[in-house]
């Protein structure tokens, strides 16, 4: 076989052979299973974000319960709240936007490849603006949290170990947010970005 | 999709399942990683056969979504392995072949494999004797640029094959 036109023909008679049926049975147990599988991933992610946005609100609203009478603790808690609850519903939507993998239709390779990009990066964009803001705040009401459940005088008597833990704390979740950006997003987008260009290079 | 719908669509996927069988064999060496694919793409086709419209052969849209599904798994580093033992047909992606013809498949896949992702896919669509305005349509190319790039890819195979032989 020197030529591609030989290698066709060579493929077609191989393609005979290698016709197999898939009885229905068989094709419908695919699809429950595969069907799981795709739940079990969504599920994965989103309740690992979801838990620990619902964390935060129970322990703000018991910080504000508890704390009633001091209004720092009360406005801080506030804060946390307020600022988690138009991120959750945003997460909610454009999670499921990106999630949402075909929406029922295929169209070619370079239009899918497209689409999967822009909605990829598009949460992702929404993603790292919130990092931005909220792994500070966050690290700043958790340390504040800390110290007035359970080091006496709490932060404003142990300022400079307050400061070691909000920087501890900014630190690890800096580190945590990196790790997860670049496996969850940065590789794909990367990834999905070289095979576009390979698609419209030349068009 | 009702009884009467998935009835037809089990049909209809039943005279082209070796689609998906050459899309998993040019994409995925590891034969594990072959029935994974083969059963996503079963599945995406079963998700998105309501949308169908028959505007195009049914042949060519299952080329677009078992493509798309082929590429968002090499996308994916890490995928899950853990399946449901199948039918053992399944996982038997390279039926029996007489002995010269399996030597020359393996030459030409082997050759094939040296290709990109999307040169991959407009050969493979080449070769199952799509027309050109079918490969533009799947991949989203123009006919044009279909012509040059299986030029291109022609001259790279036939080299890599002259090579082997």
């Amino acid at each position: 076989m020197k030529s591609l036109d030989e290698a066709k023909k060579c493929w077609s008679e191989s393609k005979e052979n290698k016709q197999v049926e898939l009885p229905g049975d068989e094709v419908k147990q695919i699809i429950r299973q595969r069907i799981r599988k795709e739940k079990k991933v969504l599920f994965e992610y989103f309740w690992a974000s979801y838990i620990w946005q619902f964390i935060i609100y129970v322990a703000m609203t018991n910080m504000i319960i508890r704390f009633w009478g001091d209004l720092r603790i009360v406005v801080v808690s506030l804060v946390g709240i307020l600022m988690y609850i138009p991120f959750t519903i945003v997460f909610i939507k454009k999670f499921t936007k990106m999630s949402g993998k075909t929406n029922g239709s295929f169209q070619s390779l370079r239009s899918n490849l497209k689409l999967q990009w822009n909605k990829m990066n598009e949460f992702f964009v929404f993603k790292r603006r919130f990092d931005w803001l909220g792994i500070p705040v966050s690290c700043f009401i958790l340390t504040v949290i800390i110290f007035k459940l359970w080091v006496p005088g709490g932060w404003e008597e142990h300022l400079t170990g307050a400061l070691i833990v909000y920087l501890f704390a900014i630190i690890a979740f800096l580190i945590a947010t990196v790790i997860e950006n670049r496996k969850r997003f940065k590789k794909p987008l990367y990834k999905l970005s070289l095979i576009i260009k390979e698609i419209e290079e030349e068009q | 999709m009702n009884s009467g719908q998935e009835a037809q669509f089990i049909r209809e996927l039943n005279q082209h399942t070796g689609i998906i069988h050459r899309v998993c064999r040019i994409y995925f060496t590891d034969p594990v990683d072959r029935q994974d694919v083969f059963q996503e793409i079963v599945y995406q086709l079963w998700k998105s056969y309501p949308s169908f419209k028959g505007e195009s052969k049914f042949s060519t849209w299952m080329y677009t979504v078992a493509l798309n599904t082929a590429f968002s798994q090499i996308r994916k580093e890490k995928r899950s392995i853990q399946q449901e033992p199948l039918h053992d047909h399944l996982s038997e992606i390279t039926p029996y072949q007489p002995s010269d013809m399996e030597e020359q498949m393996k030459h030409l896949y082997s050759a094939i494999d040296t290709l990109s992702m999307v040169d991959k896919a407009i050969v493979l669509l080449y070769l199952e004797d799509n027309s050109y305005e079918e490969i533009a349509a799947v991949t989203g190319l123009t006919k044009t640029n279909v012509s040059v790039r299986l030029v291109r890819i022609k001259r790279k195979l036939e080299e890599k094959l002259k090579e082997t032989n």
